[in-house]
């Protein structure tokens, strides 16, 4: 709240900034979809006949003010009422109006056309991030700020490397990726306050409300990079939370959604590892300092004082330093907590990366506990819940888009098995492609890796359980199998899961089920 | 009310000023009638897609055969609700009338015993109306005991009279730990 | 703005109650004329205090980057400064012209309810106090926005919402009591023959806005009070877990919200209505015309809400409806426009200071008027909202609008008031020196709006920057531009030139035929109105 040299600082930008300045565009933005033309257009209609009304009020305005001044000597005349003129300019406007209410209702009837998309995208914003979720495709992220804070924490002297920052502000780690030319379907709901997704060259704007959704929707003409920002006040950061959406063509988008597959395969495989790798205090410490930096200090402060009482101080307080409080810790970071500020990182973290904050947390600034946490720790404490975290799959081939499933199992084996063969082929499989995870006993590594024996998936529902193993578990890492093993092997793998470690329900599940 | 009226100007102030009050009262009063209101207007408007929170009748109006409609399932935890909470199916099709059952599965893993609450929302708002819940877990709180799970119905139909222009239904459900507020 | 001397000079002559002197007068004072003095300068003072927290955000915006505040104060200040310009300046201006001019321009010797009156304006300095004093506290002030959208300002608040809530009701006690108060005083105390067609529009507007008071602030008093609950006794009007929707608070904040804004704006109408015709030496065009216009406006202001929400999801008719609604709003208006315009017509004009003022505010408040017309247009408010052009709009409206119209109005009145000829020479300093930087501070926010710059940020891309640049030196001019009118009163309360019973010979009203400055006591004996 202290300017150390406000003198310096005007004078300085006042001289300088011109020359640093991009180009503000005057106008609204044109946009690429039909519907932020159409919008465009109207904006420049509604402006036009604005200006024309106001030059021609203003313009009898002044001509009055210069011609019917006193010192002009100018005599007042006496009329101060005229019904017919009254109605007249009642009339008019009222016709100017329906002028304008005609092409805005049209525009505003397809705006809110959101039927016969072609992808669903679920966005929801929490306290000061974006979340994107691809519907039918297990694919989500986090999407947040990427301008590192030294280029607008001005505080400690005036910052000029953001000057040669083309997108300042503009910028997310990890932007949401859209194809061109087709009808893309946003739900946008909150996890905390209200938000507002905006990206002008669409002409979308939708407040995401905690705990209801919304629908808005965009079909974009053209490949590119938009971007836009959280529109409704959110709290503290609300100025730090930008919207980027990168649009590309339709064969580049299916390269992507596979990139993002094999990525989210090893990204589970490294989760797997991390739970039986212990780190040793310093890896964890310089790690969690890196990660406090970019989640943490936001709010808690890089002193871990916080800003009391809404941010509370880490430093000292008895959640960070009790050793009896250790679980509780792990699930507050990794939960959250409801009712205030402090959401849950279970999702947006990695275990180790979990691991590493905490510890770092424990023994930063003075709160000497000495304890290291490791990513088993958390995984143990708190993680399933969520059921973010790690899914090993095995084999999963590197090309494995969802679309090719259909083409490929028309050639396969469809014929019936017994149950002893389903028994012994599903028993490899299950080896090869589940073990690694829900363990060779069936018992799982809970709670990231929920037990199969016993487990109401595999007691229930066959079709469930076939549709989990097809499919995948929307919100957890389980994948869907559909395009790793062939309707046969699947049928295989349900029925031993459905048998194997006194899991005795009896079924047998065939490779027709499986196809339907 | 000029001055040779019959009653004297104290007497009229203090008939004007208790009109006044009364109004100012009924307003204050108007504005927490605005909640229930809203709900109706709700209602009727389908605005910001809340559903009925009680039970809907068994559908007599017969099954219509020629459309059908994918009504999608989003389930979602609640910041600190350390619950796990997901349909046992993305989407589903039926026609309208028809009726349909699907679970949810729900897993307390907040290392605590506590009580939730499920929250509905429909998208688009409009369908919200037509959207008829026979059996719902979102009628009830759901207490679940530390490490307990449980699947939980939902049994519904689409109203025979959904919009023509409505194909794409999607039901959101956020799941609140309302353990403490439930205690008290 | 009159002093204890100027009045003490002249009670004697006609009235011999016991007045007393000093702190104790203004403390017990049930004298219209004396608390429309206590508001008028309560609002003056709010207004710099406002001001100056205008300036503070102008300086953070200054450049981009954060160097003065931290985002969380950011939001305080833009929250503080809204409410105080609301609350604080433009409405109890309002209240204090009508203390000062109602009463002697229906030929009544007092408002009806003395003491009330008393009280109506002495709890608002501790409304504001705590207020006030919530940003000193280790919670900080309210930081969510003078809208306080929930559930930032219940489940997501800083602590502050307590102090929040109950200093809104108290503003919102002392605006009701001040209301009631507007309302029997013209219904019951006009002289005889003064019916109401013959008022004064001044007198309509106010008569209109009292009752628009008494309809939404207690509403608004219900929406603080469920917010309260909702914050600190676990109810769940706002909150989704327990069944409550934050879109229900915006849908019960604006229903008072949108007639809030028409309290604002209605009294400049009636002030510009009285100023304008002064002026052009011509009767006020369509009088009858008027007073329907402000009606209907007033009657539409219920009907409207919505359209400050068209982004929350409503469905295709409610957005249609509020549209429509709307735009019907700019009829009214717009006649009302046309009458001032047909008034000027063919008169013979001279322009002192109070006549600048308001013919700033017909263009000003017009071009406000044109932003909003565009706003009114649902597709196209989904680029405009809660960005920087609405911050324009808002502020052509309120402050080139109701601010402008209520220093005209103060201009007009200073000799009747202090008994002196204000300086007209540093009255045309203080209208110069603003119109100019406040279209410096005002228009290219539109432009910043355009280009996509949100509402509420400290911190903003670097295409914005030249602008806000701009923006923020307009902002210190115009800041700087106000103190010309504290020097200019203080000037004209300690001398100047004696001022005739009327000093603006194309005037009319009673309240000219009183002598300058006002007696302490007038018309205590009615006129007559023929």
């Amino acid at each position: 709240m202290k300017r150390r040299n406000l003198g310096w600082l005007v004078l300085g930008s006042l001289l300088s900034s011109s020359a640093w300045a991009k180009d503000m565009p005057l106008n609204m933005t044109q946009g690429v979809t039909d519907v932020s033309q159409s919008v465009y257009d109207l904006h420049m209609l509604v402006m036009w006949i604005c200006t024309v009304i106001g030059i021609v009020v203003f313009g009898a305005m002044f001509w009055s003010m210069i011609f019917h001044r006193k010192s002009k000597g100018a005599k007042a005349a006496t009329f101060h009422e005229s019904t017919k003129v009254e109605i007249l300019w009642t009339a008019i406007p009222i016709l100017i109006l329906i002028g304008m209410a005609w092409p805005a209702t049209t525009t505003l009837i397809n705006m809110e056309d959101n039927a016969n998309s072609d992808i669903t995208i679920q966005v929801t914003g929490s306290q000061w991030k974006w979340h994107y979720k691809y519907f039918d495709q297990g694919i989500e992220f986090y999407s947040v700020l990427a301008t590192p804070s030294s280029q607008f924490d001005n505080r400690d002297g005036i910052k000029e490397d953001k000057w040669s920052n083309p997108n300042y502000l503009l910028e997310v780690d990890k932007p949401l990726v859209i194809p061109v030319n087709r009808k893309v379907r946003f739900l946008i709901t909150s996890d905390d306050v209200i938000h507002s997704w905006w990206v002008p060259a669409f002409a979308v704007k939708q407040d995401a409300n905690p705990g209801f959704i919304n629908e808005a929707w965009t079909k974009v003409n053209e490949a590119g990079i938009y971007r836009g920002q959280c529109a409704e006040l959110c709290g503290k950061d609300h100025g730090y939370m930008p919207v980027v959406v990168d649009v590309r063509s339709e064969a580049d988008y299916e390269l992507w959604l596979n990139e993002q597959k094999i990525a989210k395969t090893k990204a589970a495989e490294a989760e797997a590892q991390s739970l039986t790798a212990t780190m040793s205090m310093d890896e964890l410490m310089s790690l969690g300092e890196n990660i406090y930096t970019a989640h943490c200090a936001a709010c808690h402060q890089a002193t871990g004082q916080g800003l009391p009482p809404a941010f509370p101080a880490l430093k000292g307080s008895p959640l960070a330093t009790n050793a009896d409080q250790l679980d509780e810790h792990i699930n507050v970071v990794f939960h959250g907590r409801s009712g205030t500020g402090m959401q849950g990182y279970g999702k947006q973290l990695t275990l180790k990366e979990l691991a590493a904050v905490i510890t770092y947390e424990r023994n930063a600034w003075g709160n000497n506990t000495g304890q290291a946490v490791q990513a088993a720790d958390v995984n143990a404490t708190a993680a399933g819940a969520a059921g973010a975290t790690a899914q090993p799959a095995v084999e999963i081939s590197e090309s494995a888009p969802t679309d090719a499933t259909p083409a490929a199992a028309a050639e396969v084996d469809m014929g019936d098995l017994s149950m002893d063969e389903l028994m012994a082929k599903g028993e490899q499989v299950y080896g090869t492609a589940c073990a690694a995870c829900h363990q060779a006993s069936g018992a799982g590594m809970p709670p990231a890796f929920p037990a199969l024996k016993g487990s109401p998936v595999a007691l229930g529902d066959v079709n469930v359980h076939i549709d989990m193993v097809a499919n995948g578990k929307p919100g957890t890492a389980m994948m869907g199998f559909a395009a790793q093993l062939s309707p046969q092997e699947m049928a295989a793998v349900i029925t031993y899961e459905r048998n194997a470690w006194g899991n005795n329900t009896g079924d047998t599940v065939q490779a027709s089920n499986v196809a339907k | 009310m000029d001055k040779d009226n019959a009653k004297p100007v104290d007497e009229q102030v203090k008939k004007g000023v208790t009109k006044l009050v009364v109004t100012v009262f009924a307003m204050f009063a108007f504005g927490f009638a605005l909640v229930p209101l809203y709900d109706v207007f709700c209602d009727i408007t389908g605005l910001n897609g809340k559903t009925a929170t009680t039970a809907a009748t068994v559908n007599a109006d017969g099954i219509d055969t020629s459309r059908i409609i994918k009504v999608q399932f989003i389930s979602r935890t609640a910041q600190g609700a350390a619950w796990q909470f997901t349909p046992e199916m993305n989407s589903i099709e039926v026609h309208p009338g028809e009726m349909k059952f699907v679970k949810f599965y729900a897993k307390n893993e907040s290392g605590r015993d506590g009580v939730a609450q499920a929250v509905p929302s429909v998208s688009p708002g409009l369908a919200a109306s037509y959207f008829q819940k026979i059996e719902c877990f979102c009628f009830n709180q759901q207490p679940l005991k530390s490490t307990e799970d449980v699947w939980m119905p939902l049994q519904f139909y689409v109203d025979i009279d959904l919009p023509e222009e409505i194909n794409e239904l999607t039901l959101s459900y956020t799941l609140y730990d309302i353990t403490d507020s439930a205690k008290s | 703005m009159t002093t204890a001397t100027d009045t003490l000079d002249h009670h004697d002559d006609d009235h011999h109650d016991h007045k007393m002197t000093g702190i104790k007068r203004w403390l017990y004072t049930t004298n219209h004329k004396d608390i429309g003095t206590l508001y008028l300068w309560f609002s003056f003072i709010m207004l710099l205090t406002g001001g100056a927290m205008a300036m503070v955000i102008r300086a953070e915006l200054f450049q981009p980057g954060l160097q003065i505040v931290e985002p969380d104060f950011f939001n305080q200040m833009t929250t503080v400064h809204g409410l105080i310009m609301v609350f604080g300046a433009i409405m109890p201006a309002f209240t204090g012209l009508a203390n000062w001019m109602l009463p002697m321009m229906i030929g009544a010797p007092d408002m009806a309810l003395p003491r009330l009156n008393n009280w109506s304006f002495w709890i608002l300095p501790f409304a504001f106090s705590i207020l006030l004093a919530s940003l000193f506290m280790e919670s900080g002030g309210p930081n969510f926005g003078w809208t306080f959208y929930a559930p930032l300002s219940t489940t997501y608040s800083n602590g502050s919402t307590a102090f929040f809530v109950f200093a809104v009701h108290i503003m919102g006690i002392s605006s009701i009591m001040g209301a009631i108060n507007i309302v029997v005083t013209i219904m019951n105390l006009r002289a005889p023959g003064m019916t109401y067609m013959k008022m004064p529009l001044f007198v309509w507007t106010f008569f209109i806005t009292a009752y628009l008071l008494i309809a939404v602030m207690p509403v608004l008093a219900g929406t603080v009070t469920m917010v309260l609950t909702d914050t600190y006794f676990g109810t769940s009007f706002f909150n989704a877990a327990g069944g409550g929707d934050p879109v229900m608070f915006q849908h019960i904040f604006w229903f008072f919200g949108h007639p809030e804004v028409y309290i604002m704006i209605l009294p400049a109408f009636g002030i510009v209505s009285t100023i304008i015709p002064a002026f052009a030496r011509k009767q006020l065009f369509g009088y009858s015309s008027m007073v329907y216009a402000t009606s209907s406006i007033a009657f539409l202001s219920f009907i409207v809400w919505a359209h400050h929400m068209f982004t929350t999801g409503m469905p295709l008719a409610g957005e249609l409806f509020f549209m429509y609604c709307t735009m019907l709003i700019a009829v009214p208006t717009g006649v009302k426009v046309f009458n001032w315009v047909a008034t000027m017509w063919q008169g013979s004009m001279t322009f002192e200071t109070p006549m600048l003022f308001s013919v700033a505010f017909v263009i000003l408040f017009t071009i406000g008027g044109f932003s909003g017309l565009m706003l009114a247009m649902t597709p196209v408010d989904f680029q405009y909202h809660d960005t920087y052009f609405v911050v324009a709009h808002f502020h052509y409206v309120l402050v080139t609008g109701s601010l402008f119209s209520i220093y005209a109005g103060a201009y007009y009145w200073l000799p009747k008031w202090t008994g002196h000829m204000y300086s007209e020479k540093l009255g045309k300093w203080h209208f110069w020196c603003s119109i100019i930087s406040v279209n410096l501070l005002f228009f290219p926010m539109h432009f910043l709006g355009l280009a996509g710059m949100p509402r509420r940020i400290p911190d903003y891309a670097l295409q914005f920057a030249d602008f806000n640049k701009w923006v923020s030196i307009g902002g210190f001019a115009f800041g700087l531009s106000q103190l010309i009118f504290l020097v200019l009163v203080i000037k004209c309360i300690k001398g100047g030139e004696k001022a005739p019973a009327k000093p603006w010979d194309g005037a009319e009203g009673l309240e000219w035929e009183v002598p300058s400055p006002a007696p302490y006591h007038t018309f205590s004996t009615p006129p007559e109105i023929k």
